[in-house]
């Protein structure tokens, strides 16, 4: 038997920082350079290491891009991010991965995603590989939170941002609601089987799924929960 | 971070294959059987002493196969999800038959049955034989009861009954490791 733990992917390779920008207030995009044969699954993580730390991060580009691209939630005073902020080109880090098994996979029944915060990552990758899903319901605390709004927007039918504070702007965005991702689903949400993938805080996954087991019990959940 | 979410309070959890099923599902039955069998595992090769590393070491091994096995037993059959799970081939077992016979040519033969106990260590491989015959038994009894059952199904039941092997040997070579008699029983 082939255990996980023996996985190739375990052993880290050598990448270099290639650019980095902040998509939102709390949150960076790092690019990194694609180690030689490195092949993913839109959804999949990799752990970074650099100076003694190692973190998980999503990757947000598409599978046949020439570098790598990850979605990183900066904590206040936190030691990565006091990192990663300032990293220069250049800079050399270690991944290993990809990790992870919360990937897209087609079926009959209509995809809802779900996420709070960063969570969004894995369904960048997925809008960028060509998913088209049904719904996304994307919770941020603010609207200053919602970049790559234009490309979420293009890969659902509809796209529903949920803003649980600063109301007033919450109306101001197109499809924009004021309130949790779990208030949508319980509330709006048509009867139905669907395939639920819900990526974000332990919260939002134990609200929703509650909902799925009153209101959507012939669904399927795929969860994937980081904080 | 709560490892709490109150998720599962309904009685219900999630397949790996996003299934949301009762946790009385005979799949869950045997996840649980495979993850009782893992602890004690864990419990059998913490207690094992530093002589015998080799043997701690092929114990760890078999807790790495178990988690691959239960994923296996989390999917629905015929899911897609399946895909991305690591295939189990019969190394494992394999490996556990190599060790089986290294193990038992230094052994007495034995002509009786002999009570399960002795040392700490021989006395936690036991225990470990008998919670992995239960998960065979379980798994034994899902296998029978699918139609088209995963080819991961059988080979779990074949490494589960290797590893039940290697248990018995093992508990007979750390009590002879401890210097603890092995008691036969006297019918």
């Amino acid at each position: 038997m082939g255990a996980v733990s023996r996985a190739a992917s375990a052993s880290p390779a050598a990448v270099e920082v290639v650019s980095r920008r902040r998509l939102a207030p709390g949150v960076l995009g790092l690019e990194i350079s694609r180690p030689p044969g490195f092949r993913f699954l839109p959804g999949q993580f990799v752990r970074l290491s650099l100076g003694g730390l190692t973190r998980s991060y999503t990757l947000t580009n598409a599978p046949g891009d020439p570098t790598l691209t990850l979605c990183i939630r900066l904590v206040a005073g936190g030691r990565m991010t006091t990192r990663l902020v300032e990293i220069p080109a250049g800079a050399r880090l270690s991944i290993t991965g990809p990790h992870g098994y919360f990937t897209f996979r087609a079926s009959p029944r209509r995809a809802v995603l779900a996420s709070t915060g960063t969570g969004v990552a894995p369904f960048l990758a997925m809008a960028r590989a060509g998913v088209r899903a049904y719904l996304l319901l994307r919770g941020v605390s603010r609207a200053g939170d919602l970049h790559d709004d234009d490309l979420l927007r293009s890969a659902v039918e509809i796209y529903a941002p949920c803003v649980s504070r600063s109301a007033d702007k919450a109306r101001s965005i197109p499809g924009g609601h004021r309130g949790r991702v779990s208030d949508y689903a319980g509330e709006r949400l048509e009867p139905g089987g669907y395939d639920f993938y819900l990526c974000g805080r332990s919260e939002m996954l134990g609200d929703m799924i509650r909902i799925i087991d009153e209101r959507f019990p012939e669904s399927l959940v795929y969860t994937e929960s980081f904080f | 971070m709560k490892i709490y979410t109150r998720t599962g309070d309904g009685g219900r959890t999630s397949l790996f294959s996003g299934e949301r099923v009762s946790k009385a599902d005979p799949r869950l039955e045997v996840c649980g059987e495979i993850d009782e069998l893992n602890a004690v595992l864990g419990a059998l090769a913490a207690a094992l002493p530093a002589t015998m590393a080799d043997q701690a070491e092929v114990v760890r091994g078999a807790q790495g196969a178990l988690f691959a096995a239960g994923a296996h037993w989390a999917t629905a059959p015929g899911s897609p999800r399946a895909e991305a799970l690591k295939d189990l081939g019969g190394e494992e077992a394999a490996r556990l038959e190599a060790e089986i016979d290294r193990l038992a040519a230094s052994l007495p033969p034995l002509e009786r049955f002999i009570l399960p106990g002795g040392s700490a260590p021989g006395a936690w491989a036991h225990v470990a034989r008998t919670v992995c015959r239960r998960a065979e038994r379980r798994a034994v009894a899902l296998l029978a009861e699918t139609a088209d059952p995963p080819p991961a199904y059988e080979q779990t039941v074949v490494f589960l009954n290797r590893l039940s092997d290697f248990l018995f040997v093992l508990a007979r070579a750390a009590n002879r490791e401890a210097g603890a008699a092995e008691t036969e029983w006297e019918p």
